[in-house]
């Protein structure tokens, strides 16, 4: 009986080691031609019968390509670009932001000279020369961002969108909003939607010590850029740096804005 | 005549001495001053010529608080050299009277008001710091240009030899480190280590913008 079971058990022990060392089976096996290992599992999927062959998923999304940006701000542009169809008369361009940037800038500008002459054709005559041929939006839309693709214009940094496209409609609204405002003729657009309605708006009231405090966030929506968010929230593009300042930690640059990102939009 | 020659002779010594007096300190024998033009602006560096001055006020004073204004070593970075007056006065004589180089004062905007070296630009420390977002606007200033890639192409980018307030003063340094972290090549940056400390202990001509 002992003898029994204790057969019963070595074999038993055998079968556990033949499965698993498997010493018979060898590459020399027509089934297994390829030798798998993990590097290669992407262009080699193993060959199971019936299984459909794994394809590799992408991991990271293709980069969103970075448009070459300007220094000039929207403003500074729309304005350039009435100027240059006789609309307003030019102006001095806008200063930074910042004024101690300003003053360097202007200082370094004073000794090593004026700045060079764009040899290539810059937004602002692209921009000009199109409404002056009575172009469509859509083809100047067309035309701006196969120009910024190809590198041969640089675009206002808050004009550049999440999906890393030139918002033309947020310049082109500017634009229209400034020819009223210099000639005195009410613009016939639709009014800019009030912030209350705005989707991606949430308000929220925060218990402090004394009283309340209302806060708002806003989700970027698809298609959107700096410029436009403050243009839909403030009323004016111009106000972005308002949005980017209270948003710096997580957001490298005003032309690094990206779908579904959470921004605080601090009181104008 | 004999009177009158002695007399001439007298006159000639006199007059010697008087000028030989005038020209007591040179920045080197034979060199009493460095001129230059710097955007229609002549700047002329002499030294004081009383053999009797001392340093008084601020730069006279031998012992700061260290922490913060602690003893720079020679070499900021590598790839950046460290020169002293002579070859700063020669800078500013050549590439940077061309147009090709330009002399930094990284102070802030008060310090630089008070007194700098002839021929400075005045570009705060703090105004290259990454936290800056329109120090892009700064560096494009100084040469650099916009890459395809979104990055700064320094290929053009001026030679720039900053200083601040002397050996103790650790704003340039810092602004060295800005600029070579932002990409500016180490070949075009210099440390004038000596800074306004060691440019007055010289006595050497020091550019007043305002009262203060």
């Amino acid at each position: 009986m002992i003898r029994t079971v204790l057969a019963l058990f070595i074999f038993a022990l055998t079968l556990c080691v033949m499965i698993i060392y498997q010493p018979f089976s060898s590459t020399a096996d027509p089934d297994a031609g390829v030798e798998v290992t993990r590097a290669a599992t992407a262009e080699a999927p193993l060959a199971v019968p019936g299984a459909a062959p794994i394809t590799p998923a992408p991991i990271t999304p293709a980069p969103v390509p970075r448009l070459r940006t300007s220094a000039d701000s929207m403003d500074a542009l729309s304005g350039a670009v009435l100027a240059d169809l006789g609309v307003i008369a030019p102006s001095a361009p806008a200063p930074i932001a910042d004024p101690a940037t300003a003053q360097v800038v202007a200082e370094l500008q004073r000794v090593t000279g004026a700045p060079a002459a764009p040899a290539q054709p810059d937004l602002q005559s692209l921009v000009a020369q199109a409404l002056r041929d009575g172009q469509s939006d859509a083809y100047i839309d067309r035309l701006v961002n196969e120009a910024a693709r190809a590198g041969d214009i640089a675009v206002p940094r808050e004009l550049v969108t999440a999906e890393g496209r030139v918002d033309t409609a947020t310049l082109l609204a500017a634009i229209v909003t400034e020819a009223s405002a210099a000639t005195g003729v009410a613009p016939v657009l639709a009014p800019a939607p009030q912030p209350a309605e705005a989707p991606g708006l949430e308000v929220r009231v925060i218990q402090q010590n004394e009283g309340t405090r209302e806060a708002r966030f806003y989700t970027v929506q698809p298609g959107e850029s700096l410029g436009a968010i403050a243009h839909k929230l403030y009323g004016d593009a111009a106000f972005y740096p308002l949005i980017f300042e209270a948003n710096r930690q997580i957001m490298p640059s005003p032309d690094r804005v990206r779908v579904g990102q959470r921004l605080v939009i601090p009181a104008p | 005549m004999r009177i009158r020659r002695v007399a001439a002779c007298c006159a000639a010594v006199f007059l010697a001495g008087l000028s030989a007096t005038a020209q007591e300190v040179a920045i080197t024998e034979g060199k009493p001053d460095a001129t230059f033009t710097l955007k229609d602006q002549t700047f002329r560096i002499t030294r004081n010529q009383d053999t009797e001055a001392v340093l008084t006020g601020e730069f006279a004073r031998t012992s700061r608080e260290c922490p913060p204004f602690c003893i720079q070593p020679m070499r900021i970075a590598d790839g950046v050299d460290t020169i002293a007056e002579l070859e700063l006065i020669a800078l500013l004589e050549t590439d940077i009277a061309a147009g090709r180089a330009l002399l930094i004062d990284s102070r802030l905007p008060d310090w630089y008001g008070q007194g700098t070296i002839p021929g400075a630009v005045n570009v705060p420390f703090s105004t290259l710091d990454p936290q800056n977002p329109y120090r892009d606007e700064i560096l494009q200033a100084l040469g650099a240009v916009p890459g395809p890639d979104g990055g700064l192409d320094f290929t053009g980018a001026l030679e720039l030899v900053l200083f601040c307030n002397g050996p103790w003063c650790s704003q340039s340094p810092q602004a060295i480190t800005n600029l070579l972290e932002a990409g500016y090549p180490a070949d075009k940056l210099l440390y004038y280590r000596g800074g306004m400390q060691g440019w007055q202990s010289l006595g050497l001509t020091v550019h007043v913008l305002q009262e203060g």
